[in-house]
């Protein structure tokens, strides 16, 4: 079985090619990390000297039942840990989304992406896929438990996919691309899933939050006495526990927040044992199934203690020592701040490299209400104007302190597919090209201010429109110096910041001039970085269009505009791309296509990408987290790998 | 305000005074000194006032202040927009008078500016060969005075490529002393004027409410009780989403004071309203009223100088609260936000631990924005004390 889920992971490792990624930690990965782990499986485990006690005085079955016969095993980053020990962490609110928090992204996965993009198996250890990529059949890692020490198998990923996800009334993320159709078990470890959609690229979905628990698997066997299709009871249950209907009462013991039922059990490596409005307390899970390759059973830490605290304080704790890890609200405009405590302190700042294209994105509106801007904004010298008149060098030494790379919105250059072109297309600073560009569209007369006036002499100014974004950030100054570079070749700008619902639902129209994806960045995801929100009416057309084409869709004329032929072409290259799996030389094909596409027209304008993040991390603790796993784009990320950390002191 | 009502009544001599002459309901006190009691009250106050330094003090600073932002462009030393990108975060400039050991007339060093190689933070090191004299009355960049004609003229300045930044520069090397001067022309503006429309609508319809009863009052109360029930955020949402697209921030944030200010007077108006309801029945008033003065006068001359003390203490308070608040609106993108300059904005922009320990200069604002409350409660306070000359 074990070297059946190998075989799969290796197939797909092979297939995905990704040359330069993860320079950084590849070279420092342990002996027994993935692969070399088959070899030297260990058939005996390790356990906390916290569970041995408990073992003999009765407490808990012995560590070997516990486990399951093969358990998933964890590549360390640096060496193998120690047991024992309390980490203390930071949190900035009572949501789960903190540092080594009772977040979805530390739970195990379906499958596991390895630094280098290859697949091992995680819960899952095999899978087949249906020619047309509409189905999956799952093999789930047969002995692992929850942490309340009951089996967990098939019944419980099909309680999450059918009797959640396909029920009507309770509330589930999908993170998989496609609606599902239906999930069946098939046997006690074996079940299916049907998409209405193909999705190809699943099992890389299924290595993210989508494959983890909440999203793919639940306990069924302690959520099924509120679920009406199990309870017949359910709703006099929900009554007696102060709920108006059922799933109230269900949402109250599933709902991601696990503050809410802490009796609730999970697979992830520690448990939440207490919780309240200042702190938060996580024990280890005794059931948790991953070992470290020498079989010691993860996690080695005890305790996690969370304290809430504001966002000032949080960078307090850093500085002052208190806090053990903290990477999910470090910020790079702190660098300095953490550099310099880093003594005192007695933390090490570590870099992580940044994965995204661009830190912020300008994206013209191409359908824009105002004729006159419309016709200059589809003028592509225009867009290369506003291209190379920011000055992205500057940009990256005065905000980014030289630590980012100047560039044009891309892929980062760690995505499989890259070309240098695409990164330096129209990203040099040249003002006189800019200034002959706009001169050459006719944009020759100025006001008394010196801005340019549009060609038939009306006042010509563009509005960029962002998120709000907290005063004084470093994103509030990029977008401030954009306003100057633009100003400085006679555009006149204005800033203007909506909250957030405001500006989604304005970004949708053709209300706008231009709009920053202010805390959305250009990410190597592909769905998410060739959003079509720079013609959002030509979108909604094509959007349309789509459903129509797979039955789906309303009756009547078709909404927004028609868009030129070569853009819908473009258009479906995405749509196509999204449909075709990862591997394969088509979808290269199409990448390829649509990033030359964006080099050549500049749909979205790059500013400065590949910043890193900080990971401030304490002397004490060991195997801190320093590279992405590539298909994660948030620090959130690295949770996964917080198993693994230890306290060298203990 | 009674002054500009006394117009109105020449030839009479002013306010206050021109009723204790004419009223004989009035005590006369001979035992207690002649002069005094023959003065007019504004002389009263105004003697009051001057007796109390504080308040002096006070209203000078205050002056000055605003002086300094009227005339920012000639107080500054830089372009509030100009950027530095080769003194990101430079300290503030010390001004010498000793090189060497021997006295010099005032200069300042010239900056080697680095990159600390560990924490990336700017480094600067006086460069102790170059020495730049502090010159006045020199020619720098262009500005307008009081938006009237243009002016290349400063105080003072230095020779290139030496700088003087008096308060340092911030995050992206721009100079704080000339941002704070600027900065003050907003923050002692926009909101003052939102104060004054609140001010003058609680006075006028919270005393025609409580003078007149009645119709009026009733009609008045229900107004008040109709702003009061409107709730704040959506009321905000709504005037996020009304403002046109392509205004910018500083007519926005114009916009919103004045409608603020618009719905925002009714506290006042309740408090005017219970005052004058209260003093109405006073002996003094009525015998105003059997005297046949007229309305007006009764409410402008007896009424309202009779919690002056009051007005005064709240539009006080109301002005730290209006420059703190200027940025308060600005999550739902109506505040006001870089950048535009004001002392709001470079306080919010301090507000974090980077700034207290790296770089402490940018908190100067804060230094300007206590520094002035104070002072416009310390002139309240004299106003306060004198606005009832009769009060011993």
């Amino acid at each position: 079985m074990f070297k059946n889920c190998f075989a799969v992971a290796a197939a797909v490792a092979l297939a995905l090619v990704s040359p330069a990624a993860f320079a950084a930690g590849e070279g420092e990965e342990p002996e027994g990390s993935t692969g070399s782990a088959t070899s030297a499986m260990p058939t005996r485990f390790n356990e906390a000297p916290m569970l041995a006690e408990m073992v003999a005085n009765g407490e808990l079955p012995p560590v070997d039942e516990r486990m399951p016969a093969e358990p998933m095993v964890r590549p360390v980053f640096d060496e193998i840990g120690t047991y024992g020990g309390t980490l203390f962490v930071y949190h900035r609110d009572p949501s789960p989304w903190q540092d080594v928090g009772d977040m979805t992204e530390i739970s195990p996965r379906f499958f596991r992406q390895n630094l280098d993009g290859s697949f091992d198996s995680g819960l899952i250890v095999d899978h087949e896929q249906s020619d047309d990529y509409t189905s999956l059949v799952l093999h789930v890692r047969p002995g692992m438990r929850w942490s309340d020490g009951d089996p967990l198998d098939a019944e419980d990923f099909v309680f999450a996919f059918k009797d959640m996800h396909l029920k009507e009334g309770v509330e589930m993320w999908n993170f998989m691309g496609a609606p599902l159709q239906d999930s069946q078990q098939i046997s006690e470890y074996s079940f299916s899933i049907t998409w209405t959609e193909p999705v190809p690229n699943i099992v890389t979905d299924f290595a993210g939050p989508a494959g983890g628990a909440w999203v793919g698997l639940q306990p069924a066997h302690y959520l099924k006495k509120w679920h009406v299709d199990f309870n017949e009871d359910a709703e006099a249950l929900a009554k007696e526990e102060g709920f108006d209907t059922w799933e109230d009462a269900f949402r109250s013991h599933y709902w991601w927040n696990p503050s809410e039922d802490l009796a609730r059990p999970t697979i992830h490596p520690w448990v939440l044992t207490s919780s309240d409005t200042v702190r938060k307390v996580m024990e280890r899970n005794a059931y948790y199934m991953v070992v470290d390759p020498a079989g010691n059973q993860l996690p080695y830490i005890d305790t996690v203690v969370g304290e809430i605290v504001d966002a000032e304080t949080y960078d307090l704790k850093i500085i002052s020592g208190e806090s053990d890890i903290a990477y999910l609200f470090t910020t790079f405009e702190n660098f300095s701040l953490y550099k310099q405590s880093e003594e005192s302190g007695d933390y090490t700042v570590h870099l992580v490299p940044g994965l995204f294209g661009s830190e912020m994105g300008l994206q013209p509106n191409w359908n824009v209400a105002d004729p006159i801007k419309r016709e200059l904004i589809q003028n592509r010298d225009f867009r290369i104007a506003l291209s190379v008149a920011i000055n992205r060098d500057e940009i990256n030494e005065v905000i980014y302190f030289g630590q980012g790379t100047p560039r044009q919105a891309t892929v980062p250059e760690s995505f499989s597919v890259y070309d240098d072109a695409w990164a330096q297309a129209h990203a040099q600073y040249d003002p006189e090209l800019a200034n002959e560009l706009l001169d050459g569209m006719g944009l020759t007369e100025r006001d008394r201010d010196g801005f340019r006036l549009a060609a038939d002499g009306s006042p010509l100014q563009f509005t960029i429109h962002h998120q709000v974004i907290e005063i004084g950030s470093s994103r509030g100054e990029l977008l401030e110096l954009i306003k100057e570079y633009w100003e400085d070749v006679g555009i006149r700008i204005e800033l203007r910041g909506h909250e957030p619902a405001f500006f989604w639902e304005l970004t949708d129209t053709d209300q706008f001039d231009i709009a920053v994806r202010a805390f959305e960045k250009l990410i190597q995801h592909l769905a998410a970085s060739t959003e079509s929100n720079w013609a959002p009416l030509w979108d909604q057309w094509l959007s349309e269009v789509y459903a129509r084409e797979a039955g789906a869709g309303s009756e009547g004329d078709l909404p927004g505009e028609q868009p030129p032929e070569w853009i819908e072409e473009h258009d479906r290259r995405i749509y196509k791309a999204q449909q075709t799996p990862e591997q394969s030389d088509e979808y290269r094909e199409l990448i390829y296509q649509i990033a030359e596409a964006q080099a050549e027209n500049l749909f979205w304008i790059g500013t400065v990408g590949q910043v890193p993040v900080p990971v401030v991390a304490q002397n004490r603790v060991g195997n801190v987290m320093t590279s992405f796993v590539p298909r994660h784009v948030w620090t959130g990320g690295l949770s996964e790998f917080a198993d693994q950390l230890y306290l060298k002191d203990q | 305000m009674s002054s500009r009502r006394s117009q109105d009544d020449a030839p009479a001599p002013t306010g206050i005074a021109r009723y204790r002459i004419e009223t004989p309901a009035e005590p006369s006190a001979d035992e207690r000194g002649e002069r005094y009691y023959m003065a007019s009250s504004w002389t009263l106050i105004r003697r009051r006032f001057l007796k109390h330094r504080l308040a002096v003090f006070g209203s000078v600073i205050l002056l000055i202040i605003y002086l300094l932002a009227a005339f920012a462009g000639f107080f500054s030393v830089a372009d509030t927009y100009e950027r530095h990108p080769d003194h990101l975060f430079a300290p503030p400039t010390r001004v010498r008078l000793f090189h060497d050991g021997r006295l010099h007339r005032p200069f300042v060093y010239g900056l080697n500016v680095g990159r600390h190689p560990e924490t990336l933070a700017p480094v600067y090191e006086d460069d102790r060969e170059q020495i730049f004299p502090v010159r006045f009355l020199v020619h720098g960049h262009e500005y307008r005075v009081i938006g009237l004609f243009s002016s290349t003229l400063h105080l003072l300045g230095v020779d290139r490529p030496g700088y003087v930044f008096l308060f340092g520069t911030d995050s992206l090397g721009r100079d704080m002393f000339s941002r704070v001067l600027s900065g003050a022309r907003i923050s002692l503006s926009i909101g003052l004027l939102g104060v004054t429309i609140s001010f003058v609508l609680g006075c006028l319809l919270g005393g025609v409410s409580g003078y007149f009863g009645g119709a009026a009052d009733m009609v008045v109360q229900r107004i008040i009780e109709f702003l009061q029930s409107l709730p704040t955020i959506p009321l905000w949402m709504a005037l996020a989403a009304a403002v046109p697209l392509n205004w910018p921030p500083l007519r926005i944030y114009f916009m919103i004071t004045v409608i603020l200010s618009l719905v925002g007077w009714t506290g006042l108006a309740r408090v005017v309203r219970g005052k004058i309801l209260q003093l109405r029945v006073e002996d003094y008033v009525m015998a105003a009223a059997v005297a046949g003065a007229p309305e007006r006068a009764i409410i402008f001359r007896h009424l309202l100088p009779g919690f002056m003390s009051y007005l005064v203490v709240h539009i006080t308070l109301a002005v730290p609260y209006m420059i703190l608040g200027e940025t308060a609106l600005s999550f739902i993108g109506i505040g006001l936000r870089p950048p535009v300059v004001s002392w709001g904005v470079m306080l919010q922009q301090a507000q974090n631990v980077r700034t207290v320990a790296l770089h402490p200069w940018l908190l100067i604002p804060a230094l300007f924005v206590v520094f002035t409350v104070l002072c416009f409660n310390f002139a309240g306070d004299g106003l306060r004390d004198v606005a009832d000359p009769y009060k011993q």
